[in-house]
């Protein structure tokens, strides 16, 4: 009877073992057969992870993954052609989350709220709040998955501010002391300081700052990066829109001393950076050639860890300048701040990852958005070089191992530069409604004229204002009022 | 001659070849140049002022070979048989244009050809978009025939002009003689009339050649990934380190010799072939 | 066989000549022409599927109010005006000089020529960006080394657009010394020898035999030459981006960021269409403007 009992008991574990190790090998090849098409910007940034990780995917669930690529100019035409026209060109498309809520407006993007229920591997809490509700999210829908976090921070160099010489000098000609800048005032002396001699002892000349400007080369995020102090009194939303009326805000006196300051850091800038996009001023920044730069975390990560940098170690971040007055657009005047205002930018908010509405192989798109944004995967991409991705998960923040293997010398000097920024109690997100291209396109069309000395900073952004107002109009202001809110957080009614 | 012209004609064909030849240096030597290299400071002779490295080439040839070989292949195929379809449409409409009269309602031979050749005026973004949609259609979008059927029709009009007017200044005679002599048809074509034609049948080529190699917008917006041509590639090159100087270099070496290649091997072609042009 | 002759000649196997090229470009051009003129008219919205709204000539005021419209075609005519007159100078004293027989190896030479027109303008504009980079070009750095201020080539407003002419001059003129080179080629030597013989000076013979009988070839190198430039995008693109500021944007470029930058598709298609009138215009000016020169001469 026992002899009976255990044979049975063998044959049931045998049956068990059988079952679930096939089934282990089911699962494991549950997306044999099938190809999905991941298109984002040319590599080696955002396109990297996606190359690093996909053999691995690839393994576990026989699924394929073709990667396609395209300059980040095109990035928005492509998508947005291949999701109107129903070309179906894409399953994936990783892109910036501020296309968004263009494209979830029109019904092109998956919700992905079923499948992060189900889904055991994404850790969704892990994600920082701010990502996941006002970054991968449109309305109380989840359409994106994050997969990088973006904000704009200061970079100075230690070795220029914290010189007793030159601090010395500095507080002789300025009556203060030097400090990294608090205020958009202070970073403008410090770039004059610092401009046109050799202070770091070899043997070129350096200049006071470098800055993206370039029409399509990102420069409209740099731009509200300097606005966002002037305008964002803590509690109202003054960067963009009247959150009641929808009508622009951009040309209030706050952004316009933001442009008349930008004008004027081009005398202390590298020479030439009118014409840089963000690339040249990271390569520029990390090669030594100025003391001060405002950027994504890149300029960190290519100073500390980039094969040729000639600044490792010496460089120290800080969340963008202050203001010490600021404009109230609702009571129309300047309000001031005997404590500088911070407004920090999430600007870009960061790459997500979406899937095509009409895509084929929805499941197993999903899978492998999660697969990239999953805690363990996730942590190697922000600290592996040349991926462009920039912290975004609560893990990213604790481990420091990583991060030091990765060749920084101060991680946690960088990563709280970035925690600061993103847990700022006044932190601004970035535009995220329909037209946003078309918004900053605007935008920087007229801003470029001003920095050119074409036209007046008053008029150029008064200019702005008008080409929003118009573009808001032929979206439809009530719709464009109810996104924007929605964008926000604020009820809508 | 004087010997001071002589000597002056001299000067002024080498300064204008060192002018043509600069950009060319400037592309070549930075593309055997490191990163600190480019970025400060212009650094110009390989070994007395900046160490000469192969990284950008290297990478060309490994890591990204693949990336590059199918666009390197699209342009060829793409660029090759669309001039070839240019070329020999193009001399059949222009041989029937100087041999024929035609008389569709009221449009005569002359009207036909301005019709023709003012396809040229066009700029390409106007039509774009509409051609996208059409190619969507019969699903054509990013595909090498598509290209090919868009590149045809956009060098035909040139190709057309060409050979009209290299066959107007040919003499019919010949063909008349050779067809009352006896010889057939399709005889007369190949033994009399191409190999009168031949130079300009060249110059035709090359030059549809040229303009299908290195066009940008249609294939920007007629492909998305497999039919990607050479001149996206170069374009693409614009990481987030910004240009990425020394690969465009590369790049741009490797998308000009096979068009020098050609050029050289039709080149002795092209000045006979276009002095009808300039009759 | 007599059969087979008048076949041979016959309207049918005339009409197959034609045929291809005209099927061809019926479908490939007219389609898309049409296309382009309706959405200068309508509206588009591309929410669930393609679709397209009249919308009147709304779009061609919003065209006229906009200043960018404006600046954008004094750009190309400037551009296109400027580079086809030097390429065409340029072009006519090179292919002078290397006309003397005298000169050794003037094949060599005429192959150099030609590189330029034979890359791609992107890879031109990247070039050219690279050389005129303010603090790590080649030509800042010679100059620097003369002792002379760096230039902000492609980054000053006043400067920018006339790097941008050099460039297309670089890349294009190649393109007009071919044509008039071989023009060159038809003129009978024996006509030279007989001015230069009534004792004519260079001058004089230039003035009066050579140009004259290079007028055909003139004409189509400036029309063709002509038709390209106004369509201008690839370099600009590559090494301003239209800037600074606005300062070097031409219509094409204007063109592509409306409409397929931002996809304002009906926009950017009425911009597009403006281009293609003007060019028309200019060409149909230039044109019957040339015949009355050619008519003149031909007498």
């Amino acid at each position: 009877m026992f002899k009976k009992g255990f044979f049975r008991l063998l044959v049931v574990a045998a049956v068990i073992l059988t079952v679930t190790g096939l089934s282990g090998e089911v699962f494991a090849q549950r997306f044999k057969g099938v190809t999905i098409r991941v298109f984002t910007q040319t590599p080696p940034y955002i396109a990297k992870p996606v190359m690093i990780h996909k053999a691995d995917w690839e393994k576990e669930t026989g699924g394929k993954v073709e990667l396609i690529t395209a300059p980040f100019a095109e990035l928005y035409t492509k998508m947005y052609s291949s999701f109107a026209l129903k070309a179906k060109a894409y399953d994936i498309v990783i892109y910036c989350s501020g296309w968004l809520g263009d494209f979830a407006s029109n019904n092109f993007l998956l919700s992905l709220d079923d499948f992060i229920k189900k889904d055991t591997r994404i850790d969704w809490t892990d994600v920082l709040t701010v990502y996941r509700e006002r970054v991968a999210a449109w309305g109380p829908t989840v359409f994106g998955i994050p997969l990088d976090g973006d904000s704009h921070m200061c970079y100075y160099r230690k070795d220029a501010i914290e010189n007793t010489e030159y601090q010395k000098r500095f507080a002789e000609k300025y009556g203060y002391s030097l400090t990294p800048p608090r205020t958009w005032e202070q970073y403008r002396d410090i770039a004059e300081f610092f401009h046109g001699w050799d202070w770091d002892g070899d043997g070129r000349i350096e200049y006071g700052a470098v800055e993206f400007m370039r029409k399509g080369g990102q420069s409209s995020w740099l731009f509200f990066s300097r606005a966002a102090a002037y305008v964002s009194i803590p509690g109202q939303h003054g960067l963009f829109f009247n959150p009641d009326t929808m009508d622009a805000l951009v040309d209030s006196p706050g952004h316009v001393k933001a442009l008349k300051d930008w004008i004027e850091i081009l005398k202390f800038g590298y020479p030439g950076m009118i014409g840089f996009d963000s690339g040249e001023v990271r390569t520029i920044y990390h090669l030594g050639e100025t003391c001060l730069g405002i950027d994504w975390g890149d300029i960190g990560v290519l100073s500390d860890t980039g094969p040729e940098s000639k600044v490792r170690g010496k460089v120290g971040y800080t969340i963008l300048p202050g203001a010490t007055s600021v404009w109230d657009y609702r009571k129309a005047k300047w309000i001031g701040f005997p404590i500088e205002n911070a407004a920090p930018y999430l600007a870009f908010g960061g790459w997500v990852g979406s899937v095509d509405v009409n895509s084929p192989n929805k499941e197993a798109a999903y899978d492998f958005l999660s697969y990239l944004s999953s805690p363990d995967i996730s942590y190697i991409d922000v600290t592996t070089p040349e991926t462009g991705f920039n912290p975004y998960r609560k893990s990213h923040f604790a481990k420091l191992d990583r991060w030091y293997k990765f060749g920084f010398v101060n991680p946690a000097a960088y990563l709280g530069a970035i925690e600061s920024t993103i847990a700022h109690p006044n932190v601004q997100v970035d535009l995220r409604i329909p037209g946003t291209a078309e918004y900053m396109e605007a935008l920087e069309t007229e801003i470029t004229k001003a920095l050119a000395g074409e036209k007046t900073a008053e008029k150029a952004m008064a200019d702005v204002a008008k080409e929003w107002n118009r573009i808001t109009e032929k979206l439809g202001k009530d719709k464009q009022k109810k996104y924007f809110r929605e964008s926000l957080g604020m009820p809508v009614w | 001659m004087r010997t001071i012209s002589i000597i002056i004609t001299y000067i002024l064909l080498i300064a204008w070849t060192i002018f043509v030849l600069s950009p060319i240096y400037w592309t070549v030597t930075t593309s055997f140049k490191g990163e600190a290299d480019v970025y400060l400071g212009p650094k110009f002779f390989p070994w007395i002022d900046f160490k000469p490295t192969l990284w950008a080439w290297r990478k060309m040839l490994t890591i990204e070979r693949d990336m590059i070989l199918r666009p390197l292949i699209n342009s060829v195929i793409i660029a090759t048989i669309s001039s070839l379809f240019a070329m020999v449409f193009g001399s059949m409409a222009a041989y029937g244009l100087t041999r024929f009269q035609y008389k569709f309602a009221f449009w005569r031979n002359q009207d036909i050809l301005v019709w023709i050749v003012s396809q040229r005026m066009m700029p390409p973004i106007v039509t774009v978009l509409a051609l996208f949609i059409m190619l969507k259609v019969v699903n054509l979008i990013d595909t090498r025939p598509g290209m090919i059927l868009t590149y045809t029709a956009f060098n035909l009009p040139l190709a057309v002009w060409m050979m009209r007017n290299f066959l107007i200044h040919l003499p019919r005679s010949t063909e008349e003689a050779a067809m009352v002599d006896g010889a057939s048809s399709m005889q007369t074509l190949f033994q009399i009339v191409i190999p009168m034609i031949l130079p300009g049948l060249a110059a035709t080529y090359l030059i549809c050649f040229i303009f299908a190699w290195n066009e940008f917008l249609f294939a920007l917006f007629l492909t998305f990934n497999k039919s990607q041509t050479i001149p996206l590639l170069i374009a693409a090159q614009h990481f987030q380190r910004g240009p990425q100087w020394w690969d465009i270099s590369a790049l741009a070496v490797i998308a000009i010799t096979p068009v020098v290649i050609i050029a050289l091997f039709l080149q002795r072609y092209l000045v006979k072939g276009l002095i009808p042009l300039g009759r | 066989m007599k059969n087979l002759l008048a076949a041979f000649t016959g309207k049918k196997v005339g009409r197959v000549f034609l045929a291809p090229t005209v099927v061809i470009l019926l479908l490939l051009t007219i389609f898309p022409f049409l296309f382009s003129i309706s959405l200068t008219f309508g509206r588009v919205s591309l929410t669930g599927g393609l679709g397209i709204h009249f919308a009147g000539i709304r779009n061609w005021i919003r065209l006229f109010q906009d200043d960018r419209f404006g600046n954008a075609m004094r750009n190309t005519l400037f551009m296109a005006i400027v580079t086809v007159t030097v390429q065409y100078l340029l072009g006519l004293g090179l292919a002078m000089l290397l006309n003397n027989e005298k000169i050794k190896g003037r094949g060599i030479f005429r192959v150099l020529f030609l590189l330029p027109m034979m890359l791609s303008p992107i890879a031109v504009g990247y070039m050219w960006r690279m050389m005129f980079g303010t603090l790590n070009g080649p030509i800042n750095g010679i100059l620097i080394r003369l002792g002379f201020a760096p230039v902000e080539w492609i980054t000053n407003t006043r400067i920018a657009i006339y790097s941008v002419i050099l460039t297309d001059i670089w890349q294009w003129t190649p393109f007009m010394f071919l044509i008039l080179f071989a023009g060159l080629q038809t003129i009978p030597k024996g006509l030279i020898e007989a001015a230069q013989a009534d004792g004519a000076s260079s001058w004089q013979q230039f003035r009066h035999v050579i140009f004259p009988l290079l007028a055909p070839a003139t004409v189509a190198a400036v029309l063709l030459r002509l038709l390209e430039a106004f369509k201008i995008i690839d370099i600009i693109y590559i090494l301003t981006g239209g800037g600074p500021g606005m300062k070097t944007e031409s219509m094409t470029l204007f063109g592509y960021s409306k409409g397929l930058g931002t996809f304002d598709l009906a926009y950017g298609s009425t911009i597009a269409f403006s281009l293609f009138i003007t060019v028309m215009v200019v060409s149909i000016i230039l044109l019957l403007g040339l015949r009355e020169v050619q008519e003149i001469r031909l007498e």
